[in-house]
């Protein structure tokens, strides 16, 4: 399997997905036109790396630093966190929510996540 | 049908942006470029930027993905014929947006019935029907959950206005107006 390196556009966000150093991240803003094919082979590559990457040695860090993002972006964000929660069997992973301190609705997505995965501990950073 | 579609949404001099033509993922990416520096110009606080950035791209969206005169390019990208304003009031500091495209007269009922389900739902409310629709996987489709309209009316400060005018046979000139 290999890592995904996507870069940043206008509409879509920098992607990370590194098994070595086990560290995924999403910068930027999200809202591709198909939302879901754009997404469609990170979430397949998630499911890999949980099954067969993901060592007890190693802790995985995600970190979600959008700017922006579509309704089916939030639709996706949900589809990541299932994966994690379904897949990640030794329970060895950080999740970072990063939000600007002066936007609201950022710290209320962060709540609205950790509220509906509260077994995977997401973090509010502030950026 | 051009000419009647362009005058569907009136500019007055409250409005600090207008488009009208049609309009692709390009042209709608380079609208919410500007509409975003237009707002941080005008001193707009962040959550005003985000609230207003992300109900122009819900719409936009939801015009590409389901206007009857919307067609499919290359790559499943699509184009449409529409045509949206921003305003900007200052006694109330709210930005208005409007938007207007063609629908089938099918599309009528489904998005009334829509917006009816949770028009009375609080913030709170509104948050767990994001979080339940997001998980269901029901009314899952390529489009998504059905989330664009519990977002649209989560992020206005006022119901979502809506207006169904006849065009042709079949087919309506769909009005809406969003308070942000």
């Amino acid at each position: 399997m290999d890592n995904i390196f996507l870069e940043q556009s206008d509409n879509s966000p920098k992607v990370i997905m590194d098994k070595d150093k086990a560290f995924i991240a999403f910068e930027g803003k999200s809202y591709p036109e198909n939302t879901f094919a754009f997404y469609r082979p990170i979430t397949e590559w998630l499911k890999q790396y949980f099954k067969y990457y993901n060592s007890s040695d190693k802790v995985t860090v995600i970190n979600f630093k959008f700017l922006y993002f579509n309704s089916a972006t939030t639709q996706i964000i949900f589809e990541i966190l299932d994966i994690v929660e379904e897949f990640n069997s030794n329970n060895r992973v950080e999740i970072n929510w990063f939000y600007n301190e002066e936007n609201k609705n950022g710290f209320e997505d962060y709540e609205d996540y950790a509220e509906e995965f509260p077994k995977l501990n997401i973090k509010a950073v502030v950026w | 049908m051009n000419n009647n579609l362009t005058i569907c949404i009136q500019v007055d001099d409250k409005s600090i942006y207008e488009f009208s033509g049609k309009i692709n993922e390009q042209g709608m990416v380079n609208s919410a470029n500007h509409i975003e520096k237009l707002l941080i110009e005008n001193g707009a606080k962040t959550d005003k930027i985000q609230n207003v950035f992300e109900l122009f791209i819900e719409t936009m969206q939801n015009i590409l993905s389901y206007a009857h005169n919307s067609v499919e390019l290359q790559n499943k990208k699509r184009e449409v014929l529409c045509n949206f304003s921003l305003s900007y009031f200052t006694e109330n500091n709210t930005y208005v947006l409007e938007s207007c495209n063609l629908i089938k007269n099918t599309q009528k009922e489904l998005i009334e019935q829509k917006i009816q389900a949770i028009k009375d739902l609080d913030d709170k409310a509104l948050r767990k029907l994001i979080r339940q629709k997001s998980r269901s996987k029901e009314d899952n489709h390529d489009k998504g959950a059905g989330l664009g309209y519990i977002i649209m009316t989560r992020k206005s400060s006022s119901p979502i206005e809506t207006t169904f005018i006849p065009y042709e046979k079949g087919v309506l000139k769909y009005k809406q107006r969003l308070i942000i």
